[in-house]
């Protein structure tokens, strides 16, 4: 089994993962005006101000700054040389954006420095950065936002494999132009509403996060990673039943690596966006499988959708309520869309807490399910 | 794999990237389904699996190289939100979702059931990727991985790296590999044939060995020699001197590739 403790994380609801949690058991939902150290942007405001262009590519000291970068190094333990792993959906694209701008306002594209390409090129801000304090290349997990979980997934196997004995895993995404546009344009995002697994209120509000969390063998943790799961459906939405039965599969699958019974999960941490397709296929599938009988959350009413950092948070949340057995409610409105026990308006502190679940899923196709056990 | 580079590499280039009345042929000649949605690179990547033989296998899952292999998709989208406004952006060219768009449209046609996902960021992408398969065999994760390596630049940056006389051109071609075994090595990949590209008359071509016929080390453009030929190369460095000018050793240890890259550090743009 795998040991994880949770290291740090910054959030839009808080600049530490202490005062997130604090935050979400209390029921808060995030404040973008109260937040701004963390460069949090509201999605109206991110879009009716497309040039972001100030806000998101600085120089200091000769090096390049971008939103992702803000993050990543309030989180990043400096002077550490653990193998890491990296979850994003790649969003990290403020030089791109810079550069556009400069060639569509005219600039000839003659006139673009090298450093300036090579971070446009690559996306690689973050990751040269990581290089250089932690004096390690960590591996980059792009699966949109199932990222961290497939990098906590990787973690714990290169563990299992006896490649590493200790690992660091990031989840990390910064809001961005290209981000922001996209899934307002896939109409997903942009009315700023977030009511997960609830009803009528369709819509995913768009976060910015980064976490970490550490992994290892022998070093007592908080919980363990008992097992998990992953699944694809490369036609994702063609087929609805089809998605049902792969998720379905996907969370046997873990419970019977762990070697338990449905019935033993105590509580589950549901990837619920907000948005329709993925909540009603989730509420079905977990109506399915666990009826009305496990408590049921999803913290993006509360966080908003931090995209490739959205699974570690869910596997930190589960952590937590593993130690304090005590499960954030979903903030939203509406009526669940499955007889669910959806916990509803305020926290609860579960009788009994030895295994989580937790869901993540991503554009593509994928799904992931962990399970972890105190 | 443990793999070592020393810092500001540079690797010189004589592939331009193709015309846009080029690519137009390929991607009409191509007859791929909705190929005017699609990055250029999964193009060529889909063009690339149909020269790879299939692999009948119960679990499958895709993986792909991340870098700059999508800044055509990126660039087109943040030009037209630039240019033209926010609401005339087309959804699917924008970085969270092409980034699992091309191993996806990979997935979907070679019918990818475990996982697919994109990794790695820089030049060591297309390694990171065979070791990360070896891992997923290893721990019964997946039958056979389809692994995909491909590049396409804009003609903007290629302008840029040019002016920049950073040397490096962007390309364009793609590979394509399975792994089934869980040991990594020259017999356990079944590696495509490189989709050549002509380029003012110069192409790559790879003979039934899946030997690069015709090309000089020098000749490649960075990712071409890293993320998309690295193997191959690596491979044919070792047995061929004459192309060992910038690699000073590639061994095999325990049936792992030790890597070591002295380049000449030319360029100071980090």
């Amino acid at each position: 089994m795998i040991q994880v403790n949770n290291i740090d994380a910054i959030t839009p609801l808080g600049n530490t993962w202490e005062s997130t949690w604090k935050a979400l058991i209390k029921g808060e939902k995030e404040l973008s005006n109260s937040n701004k150290e963390s460069s949090y942007f509201s999605l109206d405001e991110f879009v009716s101000s497309i040039n972001c262009i100030e806000r998101s590519v600085k120089s200091h000291n000769n090096a390049i700054v971008t939103p992702a970068l803000r993050l990543f190094k309030k989180i990043v333990l400096t002077n550490s040389n653990h193998p890491s792993y990296f979850g994003t959906t790649n969003g990290d694209d403020a030089p791109l954006m810079s550069l556009v701008n400069l060639i569509v306002k005219g600039d000839s594209p003659d006139s673009i420095s090298s450093k300036q390409l090579w971070r446009a090129l690559l996306h690689d801000v973050v990751m040269k950065h990581s290089e250089q304090t932690m004096n390690i290349t960590p591996e980059w997990v792009m699966s949109a936002c199932a990222s961290s979980m497939h990098a906590t997934i990787f973690a714990a196997m290169d563990i299992n494999c006896g490649i590493h004995e200790k690992s660091l895993v990031y989840g990390i995404d910064s809001l961005s132009d290209i981000g922001v546009l996209g899934f307002k344009r896939l109409r997903i995002g942009g009315n700023n509403k977030c009511s997960p697994m609830l009803q009528g209120d369709y819509g995913m509000r768009v976060g910015e996060a980064a976490a970490v969390q550490s992994l290892s063998k022998n070093q007592k943790g908080e919980a363990s990673l008992v097992s998990f799961s992953m699944r694809v459906d490369p036609n994702n939405g063609i087929n609805p039943e089809k998605n049902v039965q792969i998720l379905n599969d996907c969370i046997l699958d873990s419970v019977n690596k762990a070697g338990i019974e449905l019935n033993d999960i105590d509580a589950i941490y549901a990837h619920g966006t907000g948005t329709e397709k993925n909540d009603i296929l989730e509420s079905k599938v977990i109506f399915m499988l666990f009826n009305n009988k496990t408590p049921v959350t999803s913290i993006k009413g509360s966080v908003g959708h931090t995209m490739g950092a959205a699974g570690i948070l869910n596997n930190m949340c589960a952590i937590e309520t593993i130690k304090s057995r005590i499960l954030p409610a979903v903030i939203g409105t509406g009526e669940p869309i499955e007889p669910i026990s959806l916990i509803r308006n305020k926290s609860i502190r579960l009788k009994k807490c030895e295994y989580v679940l937790t869901i993540s899923s991503g554009f593509g196709g994928n799904y992931v399910s962990c399970i972890f056990k105190s | 794999m443990y793999i070592t580079l020393s810092k500001n590499t540079k690797i010189g280039s004589t592939l331009d990237p193709i015309s846009t009345g080029q690519k137009r042929v390929i991607i009409k000649e191509s007859e791929i389904k909705y190929a005017q949605f699609l990055p250029f690179a999964t193009i060529l990547d889909e063009l690339a699996l149909r020269e790879l033989p299939r692999h009948e296998a119960e679990r499958v899952g895709v993986l792909s190289v991340g870098g700059p292999r999508y800044s055509d998709v990126s660039w087109q989208f943040a030009k037209v939100a630039l240019e033209r406004g926010a609401n005339k952006v087309n959804p699917l060219q924008f970085q969270h979702t092409v980034g699992t768009g091309n191993p996806s449209t990979i997935g979907a046609i070679v019918g990818a059931n475990s996982f697919i996902m994109t990794i790695g960021s820089g030049p060591f992408a297309f390694f990171q990727i065979l070791e990360r398969s070896e891992v997923l065999i290893t721990n019964n994760i997946v039958d056979a991985i389809y692994v995909c390596a491909s590049f396409h630049a804009t003609p903007e940056l290629n302008k840029s790296i040019h002016k920049n006389d950073l040397n490096v051109k962007g390309g364009d071609n793609s590979q394509m590999a399975i792994i089934t075994s869980k040991k990594i090595n020259d017999e356990s990949i079944k590696f495509s044939a490189i989709h050549s590209i002509e380029n003012h008359g110069e192409s790559i071509f790879l003979d039934d060995q899946g030997r690069i016929e015709n090309l000089d080390v020098d000749c490649l453009n960075l990712y071409t020699c890293y993320s998309c030929n690295g193997f191959i190369l690596l491979k044919n460095a070792v047995s061929k001197e004459h192309r060992l000018k910038k690699f000073t050793i590639c061994s095999k240890e325990k049936e792992r590739y030790k890597i070591n890259f002295t380049i000449e550090e030319t360029s100071n743009f980090y």
